[in-house]
């Protein structure tokens, strides 16, 4: 499904990123781990179209992606939740939801059917989505992200801050991509999170990924996150 | 007392007009973060396309509706043209570019149209007592429909959302599919042809001239600063004050006189609050 090969990133003249190799398959849950500041969320913003992809090659399903704009990786099976400024603040949690629906030309019941899954948006639909709570931002970038039906999801720590009530929320979401054949990639430093979805773990250091756990192990994901 | 409400009805034209052309500004400045120098050359282009089109059919609102397009077009694809190049410059590389521009234009209106006034008879004849010409009238509320049009694209309609959601968070909405030139397209197309609808609606008031988009572009820069920079409603209502300002003060002082003292008025509210009127809305 996701392919990335010897990839070097970074923003403008900062590299970030050095020789990057990992791969996700539909159906499956990779995290991706490490202290803040390594590199996870360049990494995503790599993949999304938002950081500069130096060299190296970026696939999905086979295809290039490397040359596309982020709108173009969205319409090709990119969906990507960012850590922050993942929503429209000024805009109503109905616009939000309503911007890939005229984006993508997609069917306006779509709207009905993310209302029955997200009940909680429904009776914030006419409420600017800035005044949301922490987890209603999140539930309304993951709807957003949703309706654009993505083979991939790239999800960067969508538990942190949060109660452990909306963690459990996330965290079912996260695996209700998974049975319905999405491929997740999911920066995570929540231990029980991380345990609780992962099918595979790569550890990240400076920049570069350098372990890959097949199975959770919580001594070597310990060491890496620095806790 | 007629002189007063004739004045106040000028002004309220006068200031549409500028409001008109300011909406444009501030569109384009608060979505695609351009600065651009040349708008006011757009508002003279809207006036002499118009006059190019009158000539040749001979009905004025025919007119204006092709000379507003042609500037829409002309304008978004001036802008547009460098906007792959610019991508992520800052506002004062776009303000040298559009600078280049509009003094490009300015020469080219003056070399093809020459320095005379180009004049149009308004299209609706006859005068209401106390309102003033029965045109001017129709041109304010022309003007004010535009922009009630304008409120109601961008808050009701499908371009109008996704043209907010980019303006809002430009990454979260390329994240779901919008692509930001086909709407910074529509943005442009939709600025240039604001001021060339200004332009246009000005024609038999004031006929066209090279230098008329350097006169409304010091005006209308300046709303925009006062009303708030990418500030739409801002901008709307420092137009109209500045309009009835402008035209009330000819009672009493030159034109020029009023122009001036309503620009040192304007430049000292940014002296006494640098963030302008907008929060006063």
């Amino acid at each position: 499904m996701l392919k990335v090969q010897n990839l070097s990133a970074g923003y403008g003249p900062v590299q970030v990123l050095w020789d990057i190799n990992l791969a996700v398959s539909a159906g499956e849950v990779v995290c991706v781990v490490g202290r803040n500041g390594v590199g996870k969320s360049t990494l995503l913003n790599t993949i999304a179209g938002l950081a500069d992809c130096r060299s190296g090659a970026l696939s999905l399903s086979g295809e290039s992606i490397a040359q596309l704009s982020t709108a173009q990786r969205a319409r090709a099976g990119i969906g990507y939740v960012p850590q922050q400024r993942e929503i429209c603040p000024d805009l109503t949690v109905e616009e939000n939801l309503l911007v890939p629906i005229y984006a993508l030309g997609l069917e306006p019941a779509k709207l009905s059917a993310v209302y029955d899954g997200f009940a909680r948006l429904k009776e914030r639909r006419y409420q600017v989505a800035g005044s949301l709570s922490g987890g209603e931002r999140k539930l309304l970038a993951f709807a957003r992200i949703m309706l654009c039906s993505p083979k991939i999801f790239l999800i960067d720590e969508p538990t942190e801050g949060l109660m452990p009530s909306a963690v459990v929320e996330i965290s079912g979401l996260i695996a209700g991509c998974r049975e319905e054949g999405a491929a997740v990639l999911l920066v995570e430093q929540n231990l029980r999170v991380i345990e609780a979805v992962a099918d595979r773990i790569y550890l990240m250091n400076s920049g570069r990924i350098e372990l890959t756990l097949d199975k959770f192990d919580e001594t070597q994901i310990v060491k890496y996150l620095g806790v | 007392m007629e002189a007063v409400t004739s004045q106040l009805a000028n002004g309220v034209v006068v200031g549409t007009t500028i409001a008109l052309t300011a909406l444009g500004l501030t569109l384009i400045f608060g979505i695609m973060h351009i600065v651009n120098l040349a708008h006011g050359e757009f508002y003279a282009l809207g006036a002499y396309f118009t006059w190019v089109a009158y000539s040749l059919l001979n009905n004025f609102w025919v007119s204006a509706a092709i000379g507003i397009v042609a500037t829409a077009i002309i304008g978004a694809a001036l802008l547009m043209m460098f906007y792959d190049k610019l991508t992520g410059a800052g506002p004062l590389r776009w303000a040298l570019l559009t600078l280049g521009f509009g003094y490009v234009l300015r020469e080219l209106m003056q070399l093809v149209f020459g320095t005379d006034f180009k004049l149009v008879a308004p299209p609706l004849e006859g005068t209401i007592p106390w309102a003033g010409g029965v045109y001017r009238i129709a041109v304010t509320v022309a003007g004010l429909l535009l922009i009630l049009a304008l409120a109601l694209f961008l808050k009701k309609s499908r371009y109008g959302v996704l043209i907010r959601a980019i303006a809002n968070n430009r990454d979260a909405a390329a994240l779901v599919g919008v692509s930001t030139k086909t709407i910074y397209t529509w943005v442009a197309l939709i600025s240039a042809g604001l001021a060339g609808a200004a332009g246009a609606f000005m024609l038999p008031v004031t006929s066209a001239y090279p230098t008329m988009g350097l006169e409304i572009m010091i005006m209308a820069f300046v709303v925009v600063v006062v009303g708030g920079m990418g500030n739409i409603q801002g901008a709307l209502i420092a137009s109209l004050l500045a309009g009835l300002a402008q035209s009330l003060l000819t009672l009493i002082v030159e034109p020029t006189a009023a122009t001036i003292i309503v620009l040192v008025a304007f430049m000292l509210v940014l002296v006494v609050r640098r963030e302008g009127l907008q929060k006063l809305w």
